[in-house]
Order: C-alpha cells, then structure tokens, then sequence
C-alpha cells in the first residue's frame, strides 16, 4: 500500500467506545487511492464502527480521521465520502430518478447537468428502464444497484459500503461480486467494503484488512493473508486451517494422502472418519492421535469411511505462525 | 375436508359473531334508522313516515348553513393549529429525545385521563369575566375593563378544541415518526442534506401518513363537537353539534336532526377521503 501519493483514507489511533465496550482499540490504517479495500471480521470485531467512523457517522472517542488529507470531524466540511447502506436506505417516497439525482440536489447542481449525470449514471448501472420506477417495485439486487448509483453520481473520493450483499441470495450475491469488482476498476476510485465472509473478500479485495475485537490483526493482499497469516487467529478466520502441535497449521488444501506423499513429506497415520463428497472435491476428516485433521482433494477419492490412512505435507506448505502469547 | 371447514365457520361465528352483533344493533341499526327519519315528518309531534325532501331542503336555510360554514371553518382551523403545535411535539418526542422520551408521553396522555367537561369548565374559570386572564390583564393595568371576546366565542371554542384534541394528533404522528428508518436520515445527511432539506424531503414526505391520521382524529371530534361549544360559545359561536342535540332534546324534530347528522357524516367523509389520500407518500402501496 505504499506509494509517495497521499493516502485517501488514513486513519490514526481512532477509538470507539459505546458504555464499557470498545468497539475499536486503537486503529492505523492507510489506505491508497484507487484500491477496493475490505475490512473482514465476525460480528463485533468493529469494522461496521470503522466505517461509520470513516463516513462521518460516528465521531471517534480517540485519534484522526482524513479523507483525501481533510480530517472528518465537522458537519460542515464537504465530504469526500458516500456510504452504501446494508438495507439500501433507499428514499420509499421517490422514484429511482429522484433517489438518484437526491445527491446532486443537494450539492445545488444545475439542474440540465443533474438530469444529464443521472442519465447517464443510471445507464451505466443498467437502471434505465428502471428510472420511474419505486424502490418497493424493484429486485434486492436491484435496489443494490440504485443505491450505488445515488453514491457514485455524486463523485466521491470514497465509497464505503456496509455489507452491502448480505440482503441478496447466494447466487445473486456472487454476480453482484463481480459486477462491483468491475464497477470499481471502472470508476477507478477507492472502495472500502465490509464484510463478514472470508470468501467475498478474497474474491473482490485488493487489500483485506483482518479485523479481530476492535483492532487489526493483519492487513495484506488476500494472498498475504491466505498463505502468510499474522496469527492463529487470521490463519482460522481466513479459510480452513487445521492447527498442529506447536505454532504449525497447515491448510487442509495442502494435506496429502496415500501414494501422492512424496518422500519427506510423510507425517504420520490415521483413520478417515467422515467423507464428504463436495462435487469439485473430497473433503476428509482424519483422526489421528486424538485430534482431527481435515484434508480437501480435488475430484472424487476412493477411499471409505473406516480406512487406514497415511497422510503428510510438504515443509514449504505448513504455515508458521508466531505463538498466541508473543502478541 | 368438510370437517374441517366447519371448525373454521364455527371459529368464524365465535370470534366475528359478538363483534358484527355490536356493530349491526349500536351502529348500523341506529344509522340505518336515522336515514329513514330524515326523509320522514313531524306532524303534530308525532313523527310520520311520509316522504319528503323537506328536511333537506330546510339545511340550506342561511340560518343553518351559517352554523354549518361556521362548524367547519372552526373544525380546520382547529385542526391546522393542532398540525402546527402537535408536529414539533412529536418530532422531538420521536426523534430528539431518548431520557425524556416516557415522561413527556406520558405528559401528552395525561390530559386525557381528565374528563372532558372538567377541562371545558376550566377553560370558562381561565377566560371569563373574572377569570385568571382577564385579572391578570387588569391587574397589570393592561385594561380597565375585562376583555369580553376571551369567552362565549369562536375563540374559546378554538382554543378550547386545540387543547382537548391535540393529544389525538400528537400520538399517531409520533407513532409514524417513531419507526421512521434512522438510516434514511443517515442516507440523506451523507448525500448532503442538511438538517433542514433532510427534513423537508425526507422526513415530512415520509411522516405525512401519520399526519394525515392526526388531522382526522382531530377533525371528525371537532366537526361534531357539542359540549364545548355549548359551554364555551354561547350564543355568537353556535356550531351543528349543538343544533342537532336540540333537534332531539328540545324541539323534538328527528328528522330535521337525523338529516342534519347525515349531512355532518357525508361532510366528514368527504374529508377523510381527501386527508387520507393527500398523506399518502408516493410509491407506497395504498
């Protein structure tokens, strides 16, 4: 993320606190212009906070907060920012035109340029036919649509968007995923996106910022975060990691079984205890001395439910990971 | 099959039967008897079941069409004060208070716990000749003589109705502001709108339903008011309430007082059709 260019967010020792809890411990965080940036967390680990602290939402108890090196803090700055809501907060009174052109309205732009963008914007989203039309007559992931449209027509800096495919079902979720990917490289301006699901921010981020109670655990590439996880807890979060004695995990993904294990790479014996065919692969649970290790293989395997098993890794696929206490 | 379609009319008859009794023999009955006697006669103080438009046709005496123009320039005023006063209560109610928010429901309620009449009568005991205004005015030498149009007019009677009413106008009002999506609010403010244009665009439009229910409760009391204008009116602020409790309880003409509350009924729902459908949002459903 580095770069001599200014960042477009940065944030400086922000803290949050509602009563006793808080919500955010003490963040740094730079983020440079032009990247889709996902904070990724379970519930409560404060990223939702992050955000509305980032869009002007919520005033931070400690720290700074700049967007485009002006620190959000008065209700009077211009700001650089637009959030899309996880319900939408679509305007139920207007049509998708009104809700659209609502930014501009406000921001008093002439109004032959604000019918002008808003064509054009809803065009870009495939809304056009869409345009007279109430936000309660239209799909979930049409709404998404409008509701990103109302942002982006007003050229912020910064999109913020709060879970904002957690209303839409599996599969429209994933076509949404990649339509925001392209809308993002397209407008090429910086999107900060939270989500819960590991899955959605590998496949959309170019910087995954991992969330753990209120502070941040690793920030890296989604492959950074995969193969090289900070810690225990990122290595557990961040996809499927079966955790070995000392400070070993290996991904399950990397678990070898039978003939395939080449020499060296052989770690010992056990019993399959449960088989699950997943379609594009086989997902194994071993036990072995007590514990469980799972093993994902591609394509079908021919072993049952009850079998001997050897199993192994190779050295440069066990992830090393610094002890819990060290942090 | 058939079984259990007769358990659903069995549930049907006991759960709506006690209801649609109640209704047909205290209101449907009553009204239906009402139509009837006003297209009917008195003769000689018996009432006659002989046709006739007349009953009608005397309403639209200047006298009577004096005191129905009255009744409804009193009931929209009182409803536009009660609108004017009621918004900002429920809007702080609503949306600008979490500590208070109990004590001050439970302010607007208490008034109603109160009888109606007692509340009349100390509107009489506040502006009459005597009366706490008019000492206070003359104890400040702000008069020698007591302001005489404080009581027994359509002042009073306004001020008296905004007083009783505005309860019934303040609830559903807060009722709709109360679930009112935060994050709309949040959505505006981000697009830029300020507290005022967040308001007017977003919170008004959405709110009007619940306006549009307070007027009603407002106005349909007011359009039928008798009580207060009769203890507060006297004889310059005479309003249709009074004039057809004296149909019945005076002149003993029902047919004239039934085609006079038929007439108020049509009047009220003529303007509930159109409150109503003026505080519907658009693009909500009907």
């Amino acid at each position: 993320m580095g770069g001599t260019e200014q960042p477009d967010v940065r944030l400086r020792g922000v803290v949050k606190r509602f009563g006793a809890f808080e919500a955010v411990a003490g963040i740094d965080l730079d983020v440079a212009p032009g990247q889709f940036v996902t904070l990724l967390g379970p519930s409560g680990c404060g990223k939702t906070t992050t955000l509305r602290i980032i869009g002007g939402f919520e005033q931070p108890d400690a720290g700074e907060v700049f967007v485009a090196g002006v620190p959000v803090d008065s209700e009077t700055t211009k700001r650089h920012t637009r959030m899309v809501f996880q319900s939408y907060a679509l305007f139920p009174h207007m049509t998708v035109r009104q809700n659209v052109a609502f930014g501009l309205r406000m921001d008093k732009v002439p109004k032959g340029e604000i019918g002008a963008r808003v064509e054009a914007m809803l065009a870009n989203l495939g809304l056009s036919d869409q345009a007279e039309k109430y936000p309660r007559q239209l799909s979930g992931g049409q709404q998404q649509r409008v509701a990103l449209a109302r942002a982006l027509v007003t050229q912020p800096r910064v999109l913020l968007l709060d879970e904002p495919l957690g209303a839409l079902d599996l599969k429209m979720r994933k076509r949404m995923q990649g339509e925001l990917k392209a809308l993002q490289r397209n407008v090429g301006i910086t999107f900060i996106y939270v989500t819960h699901d590991q899955e959605e921010a590998m496949n959309l981020s170019d910087v995954i910022v991992v969330m753990e109670k209120g502070r941040i655990a690793q920030v890296g590439t989604p492959e950074d975060v995969y193969r090289r996880p900070a810690n225990a807890y990122v290595a557990d979060f961040v996809g499927e990691t079966n955790f070995l004695a000392g400070n070993l995990a290996v991904r399950p993904e990397n678990v070898l079984i039978g003939d395939v294990i080449p020499s060296g790479a052989a770690r010992g014996k056990g019993m399959v205890r449960a088989k699950s065919f997943l379609g594009a692969s086989t997902r194994l649970e071993i036990e072995t001395e007590g514990t469980t290790l799972v093993a994902t293989l591609p394509g079908a395997v021919s072993i049952a439910t009850g079998d001997p098993i050897a199993f192994g890794w190779r050295d440069e696929d066990a992830l090393h990971l610094p002890t819990k206490d060290s942090k | 099959m058939a079984a259990r379609k007769t358990r659903q009319i069995a549930a049907a008859t006991a759960f709506l039967g006690p209801p649609s009794l109640w209704i047909g023999a205290l209101f449907i009955l009553p009204m239906a008897t009402m139509a009837l006697l006003s297209f009917w006669r008195v003769v000689d103080y018996n009432i006659v079941a002989d046709w006739t438009l007349a009953n009608y046709e005397r309403l639209a005496r200047p006298l009577y069409l004096g005191i129905f123009w009255r009744t409804i320039k009193i009931a929209l005023l009182v409803t536009v004060i009660c609108a004017l006063v009621g918004y900002p209560v429920a809007y702080f109610l609503a949306r600008k208070t979490k500590r208070f928010q109990l004590i001050l429901l439970v302010l607007v309620i208490l008034p109603l716990w109160t009888s109606y009449l007692v509340r009349t009568y100390a509107w009489m005991l506040i502006l009459g000749t005597n009366g706490a205004v008019n000492q206070a005015l003359q104890g400040l030498g702000l008069t020698d003589t007591p302001v005489s149009w404080l009581l027994y007019s359509d002042f009073a009677v306004t001020l008296a109705l905004v007083h009783i009413y505005v309860p019934f106008f303040i609830l559903p009002l807060y009722a709709v502001l109360e679930k009112l999506d935060p994050r709309l609010l949040e959505a505006a403010k981000d697009l830029g709108g300020g507290r005022w244009r967040t308001f007017l665009h977003v919170t008004l439009p959405l709110s009007l339903p619940g306006v549009a229910t307070g007027c009603l409760f407002v106005f349909i009391p007011s359009m039928g008011a008798f009580v207060t204008p009769e203890l507060l009116g006297g004889a310059r602020s005479i309003m249709i309430g009074s004039v057809v409790a004296q149909q019945f309880g005076v002149a003993y003409d029902y047919p004239l007082g039934s085609a006079m509350s038929l007439t108020i009924l049509a009047i009220i729902l003529v303007a509930a059709t159109l409150f109503l459908r003026a505080g519907r949002p658009a693009g909500t459903a009907p």
